[in-house]
C-alpha cells in the first residue's frame, strides 16, 4: 500500500472554508490533478484520504495534513507538482513523503502550535501573569456540548491540562502570543475558547489574526 | 473597494461566510483598470446561484472578453445584511471587494417572481438607487435578463434596460455599444436610444401605458423615435457553434446543484399548454453529441467533479441519447465520475439507459403526471395515458425502484373535484402496481410522495388568458387530497397557496405592480420565495396601500382581444397559435408532438428562417 501524506497551507480568505469543505475540495484536486488515487469498495467508492486536526473557521494555517492512498507509486516532488499546479494560490502543497505510519493522521495530530496576531493596545506584563496562571494553576471554563441524544451537557475543564506553551512577545511593536495547544483525544483545546477566556479576564482583542503554524506529534515534533 | 479588515471581523459572525467572499477554483481576476466592469447579480443566495447554469456561461464568456471583468454577487441572507446595515459594508463583486458603484454594469438575472424584493434589497445594499429614474450617469446601468423577462413590466420603474431571449450574442454587442459610448463621453440616454435600436432590448421608460377605465390596458404608446413598438426575443440559431464555457467556477461550500452541467438542447416539442419554458424556448436545437462530449471533457478536467449533469427541458427527447451517454459512461465510468439525468420522462425507451446509469437504489424516481385524470391531462395536453404513466411505474418496481415521487399540479383550467381526487385515484393505482406482483418480486419499503403545486397561469402560454383558482380553492382542494390520502405508504405536501397567488401576480401583472413591490420590499419583503421568510401579510398591505388589487391580474378571467402586458414582445410562436391552443384545451383535444408534425406555431418562419431543425431531422 502506498500512503502519502501532505502538509499543506490554507491562507487568505480559504479560513472561511470549513474542515468537511476542504476535504471535498482537496478530493477534486486530486482528480484534477490526474493523481491516481485509491477508492473504497462497494456502492458508493469514495476517494481513501484522512486528515488531521480540524482546524477551527477562521483561521489561517501553514501547517494543515492529510494523507491520501493511491494506486501507483508517484515521486513525491512531482505529486507536489502536479498538486499544486491545480491548486489555488491560497492553498498550496508544502511538503510530501509516504508513510509507513499505521497510527492515524488524527492521532497523530497531538498538539497544534499557533501565533497569534493583535492589533489593539495590551498590557503585555499582565498577560503574561495571566498566562503563567493558566499554565501552572490553571483557569476553569466550562464546556458545553450536545451528546448523542442532543442534549446539552456541560463540562468543567483546566486550562492547565489543556496549554502546553503560552508566552507573549512583542516584535517590532506588536503584540504576538504563541502557543502550543494540545489536540487530543484526551483533550484539546480550542482557539475560541482560548480567545473568550482572554476576554473575560479583561484583555479585549480588538482585531486579531490567527495562523497555525503547524500539528506537532507527541515529541513534539511537526509531523512532516 | 470596501473596508476588507472590516469585513474580516464581522464574517465569522454569519452562517457560512465563504458565501461572501469569492476566491473560488477558475474565478476570474482581473486588473481593475479596464474598460468595462460588469456585475452579474443573481438575486438570491450563493448557494442557489452558483447552482445556476446561465451563470457559469455568461460569466465566462464576458471575462473572454478582454476589455470586460465580469464579477458576481448575490444576495446576502438575513445574518449578513443585518451585518452589512450594521457596519456600512456596502454590497460588493465577490473577486474585487469593490463596492456595487463601482461598476459600470449590474444585470440581474430574473429566473423566478419570488426574487423581485431582493433585486431592490441588493440595489439598496449597493448604495445604488432603486429607481431607474433616480439613476444618473455616475451610477452603474442597472439591467436584467432571464425567463422573467418575458413580462419585465412590473420592474418597469427598477430595470433600465431589458434584454429578451437568449443573450449569448447579444451581451457582447451591448458592452461593445457601451465603450463605444463611455469614450465619446457617456451619456445615459443617448446609450438607452442607441441599445433600444437593437433586437432583443427593451427600455421601459420609452413606452407609456394607457389603460381603459375597467383597468385593463387600452394601448401602448412609444414614447422615443429609436425604440421599436416589438421587441423580437433573440435566439441562438446555431447551439452546436454557441459560446459554452471551458470551466465553471468550483464553489467551497456545498451548492445545491454542485456537477458539471451539460445543455443538451434548447427548446421542447412537447407542447404542453402550461409550460412556460415549453413556448419561451422554442424551436429545439441540439447539440452534436461529439460536441457535448468535449465539452464535459474540459469541464471536468478543469473542476474535478465527480457527476455529469444531462440537462434540458425533456433530456429523454435528445435525439443522440443513448450513444452520448454511453460514450460518457465508457469513458469516466473508470474514473468514477457518475452521469445523472434530470428531467426525463419515463414514457420513453429510457429504462435501458437509466439502468446502466447506476441509479438503481441510489435515489427515487420521479414521475411528472401534473394532472390526475386523463380528461385534464388532454386539457394541459401532456399526452400521456394511464398505460403510459403507470407502465414505467411497473418497470421502475421491478429494476428494484421502491421510492417514487409523483408530481401533480391543482387549480389548472376546467378542474373539478372528480379531477382533484383523481390524484389520489392514481396515487393509489401506483401502490397497487407495487404490491400486485409476485410476492419475490416486493423488494424495499414502498414510499410515494404525492406532491401538488398550485397551477400559476404565465404568459406566452395558451392558458396566458386563465384564471388562476383563488386561495381557498386551491386550499380546499389539497385540503380535500389531504383528508382523502389516508395511507402509510403515500404520502402528501401541497405548495403554499398564498405563494403561488403572489407569483400568479406578478407573472402576469403588468408596470403599475411596481409601485407594490417598492412598497412590499419597504415593508420588509424579502427572499419571498423561502417559505420561512414568505410574509404575505407584508404584501397585502402594500397592495393596499398603492391601490391595487392583486386579483385583478391573477384571479381574472381574460378576453382573448384583450391587451395584455406582454403582447409587444414576439417571442416568435404566433398568438392565434396560443389561442387556438386554449380553445382546443377547453374541448379537450389534443395537440401531438411536433417532432411528430408541424403544429404551425410561427416560431419557424418569425425568428429561424425556415424548418425548425428537428422537423427536418425526422422528415
Amino acid at each position: 500500500m502506498c500512503k502519502i501524506i501532505c502538509k499543506y497551507s490554507k491562507t487568505g480568505y480559504l479560513k472561511y472554508i470549513s474542515h468537511l469543505d476542504v476535504l471535498r475540495f482537496i478530493q477534486r484536486s486530486v482528480k484534477r490533478a490526474g493523481i491516481n488515487a485509491k477508492y473504497s469498495e462497494g456502492f458508493n467508492p469514495h476517494m481513501k484520504t484522512s486528515f488531521g486536526y480540524p482546524l477551527s473557521l477562521g483561521i489561517e494555517s501553514i501547517g494543515e495534513y492529510f494523507e491520501l492512498e493511491l494506486n501507483e507509486n508517484i515521486e513525491p516532488g512531482l505529486f507536489k507538482e502536479k498538486m499544486n499546479s491545480v491548486m489555488p494560490k491560497e492553498m498550496q502543497i508544502i511538503k510530501a513523503e509516504y508513510s509507513n505510519d499505521t497510527d492515524s493522521l488524527m492521532k497523530r495530530c497531538a498538539y497544534a502550535r499557533y501565533l497569534i496576531n493583535i492589533e489593539s493596545n495590551i498590557d503585555e506584563n499582565k498577560l503574561n501573569e495571566y498566562f503563567d496562571e493558566m499554565l501552572t494553576v490553571g483557569a476553569i471554563y466550562i464546556r458545553q456540548k450536545k451528546n448523542k441524544k442532543n442534549k446539552l451537557v456541560s463540562k468543567e475543564l483546566n486550562t492547565k491540562e489543556l496549554l502546553h506553551y503560552l508566552k507573549v512577545e512583542n516584535i517590532s511593536n506588536k503584540t504576538k502570543i504563541m502557543t502550543v495547544f494540545k489536540t487530543q483525544e484526551t483533550g484539546s483545546m480550542k482557539v475560541e475558547e482560548f480567545i473568550k477566556l482572554l476576554s473575560e479576564k479583561g484583555f479585549e482583542l480588538d482585531y486579531y489574526t490567527i495562523i497555525k503554524i503547524d500539528a506537532l506529534d507527541e515529541e513534539m515534533n511537526p509531523i512532516l | 473597494m470596501i473596508d476588507v479588515k472590516k469585513l474580516d471581523r464581522e464574517l465569522l459572525k454569519v452562517e457560512k461566510p465563504a458565501r461572501y467572499v469569492g476566491s473560488e477554483l477558475n474565478s476570474v481576476v482581473k486588473n481593475k483598470d479596464i474598460d468595462i466592469r460588469f456585475a452579474f447579480a443573481f438575486p438570491d443566495i450563493y448557494e442557489v446561484g452558483m447552482s445556476h447554469t446561465g451563470l457559469h456561461i455568461l460569466y465566462h464568456l464576458m471575462n473572454s472578453m478582454q476589455n470586460v471583468w465580469c464579477e458576481r454577487v448575490f444576495a446576502p441572507w438575513t445574518d449578513m445584511e443585518e451585518v452589512m446595515r450594521k457596519n456600512n459594508i456596502p454590497l460588493y463583486g465577490l473577486e474585487s471587494k469593490d463596492e456595487l458603484t463601482a461598476f459600470d454594469f449590474v444585470g440581474f438575472t430574473l429566473q423566478y417572481e419570488m426574487s423581485y424584493t431582493n433585486v431592490l434589497n441588493m440595489l439598496e445594499l449597493g448604495d445604488i438607487p432603486i429607481r431607474a429614474k433616480d439613476r444618473g450617469n455616475d451610477m452603474p446601468l442597472v439591467i436584467a435578463g432571464g425567463p422573467c423577462v418575458y413580462n419585465p413590466e412590473p420592474l418597469y420603474e427598477i430595470i433600465d434596460l431589458f434584454t429578451v431571449g437568449e443573450t449569448e450574442e447579444l451581451l457582447p454587442v451591448l458592452l461593445n455599444l457601451y465603450n463605444e459610448e463611455k469614450k465619446n463621453g457617456f451619456d445615459k440616454l443617448r446609450f438607452l436610444e442607441k441599445a433600444a435600436a437593437l433586437d432583443g432590448i427593451y427600455v421601459p421608460q420609452f413606452y407609456e401605458e394607457i389603460y381603459n377605465d375597467d383597468g385593463t390596458i387600452k394601448e401602448r404608446k412609444v414614447l422615443n423615435p429609436n425604440a421599436k413598438e416589438t421587441i423580437k426575443k433573440r435566439i441562438i440559431k446555431d447551439l452546436d457553434k454557441s459560446y459554452y464555457p471551458e470551466k465553471s467556477i468550483l464553489p467551497y461550500i456545498d451548492v445545491v446543484h454542485d456537477r458539471v452541467v451539460l445543455e443538451l438542447f434548447r427548446g421542447c416539442t412537447r407542447g404542453c399548454r402550461f409550460c412556460q419554458a415549453g413556448m419561451v424556448y422554442r424551436p429545439v436545437r441540439e447539440k452534436k453529441a461529439d460536441t457535448l462530449a468535449a465539452q464535459a471533457e474540459r469541464l471536468l478536467s478543469s473542476t474535478g467533479h465527480d457527476e455529469v449533469s444531462l440537462t434540458s427541458l425533456s433530456s429523454g427527447d435528445y435525439s443522440c441519447l443513448p450513444d452520448l451517454t454511453l460514450k460518457l459512461l465508457d469513458k469516466y465510468e473508470a474514473q468514477n465520475v457518475s452521469i445523472s439525468l434530470p428531467s426525463l420522462r419515463l414514457d420513453s425507451m429510457t429504462f435501458d439507459i437509466i439502468e446502466r446509469l447506476q441509479e438503481v437504489r441510489k435515489s427515487g424516481l420521479t414521475f411528472a403526471p401534473e394532472a390526475g385524470t386523463q380528461r385534464m391531462r388532454d386539457v394541459i395536453n401532456k399526452n400521456l395515458t394511464e398505460e403510459q404513466i403507470l407502465g414505467p411505474v411497473e418497470t421502475a418496481f421491478n429494476l428494484g425502484w421502491s421510492t417514487v415521487k409523483l408530481y401533480f399540479m391543482i387549480g389548472l383550467p376546467g378542474e373539478t373535484i372528480e379531477d382533484v381526487l383523481g390524484i389520489k385515484e392514481l396515487s393509489y393505482k401506483v401502490k397497487d402496481i407495487f404490491f400486485h406482483r409476485p410476492k419475490e418480486d416486493i423488494k424495499g419499503n414502498l414510499k410515494i410522495n404525492v406532491s401538488a403545486a398550485c397551477f400559476v397561469p404565465k404568459p406566452f402560454t395558451p392558458f396566458q388568458w386563465a384564471a388562476q383558482n383563488n386561495i381557498d380553492e386551491f386550499y380546499d382542494k389539497a385540503k380535500a387530497l389531504q383528508r382523502e390520502i389516508k395511507d402509510k405508504k403515500i404520502s402528501f405536501s401541497y405548495h403554499e397557496p398564498k405563494l403561488s397567488y403572489l407569483e400568479a401576480v406578478f407573472a402576469r401583472g403588468d408596470r403599475r405592480l411596481s409601485k407594490t413591490l417598492i412598497k412590499a420590499w419597504e415593508n420588509g419583503c424579502r427572499f419571498d420565495g423561502w417559505y420561512d421568510m414568505f410574509d404575505f401579510e407584508k404584501w397585502m398591505d402594500a397592495f393596499e396601500n398603492t391601490n391595487i388589487d392583486p386579483g385583478f391580474f391573477a384571479l381574472r378571467q381574460r378576453e382573448l382581444i384583450e391587451v395584455l402586458p406582454w403582447d409587444f414582445i414576439d417571442i416568435g410562436v404566433k398568438k392565434e397559435y396560443l389561442i387556438s391552443e386554449y380553445e382546443k384545451a377547453l374541448s379537450l383535444a389534443t395537440t401531438p408532438d411536433c417532432r411528430i408534425k408541424c403544429t404551425n406555431c410561427g416560431v419557424n418562419h418569425n425568428l429561424y428562417g425556415g424548418a425548425c431543425p428537428h422537423v427536418q431531422n425526422n422528415m
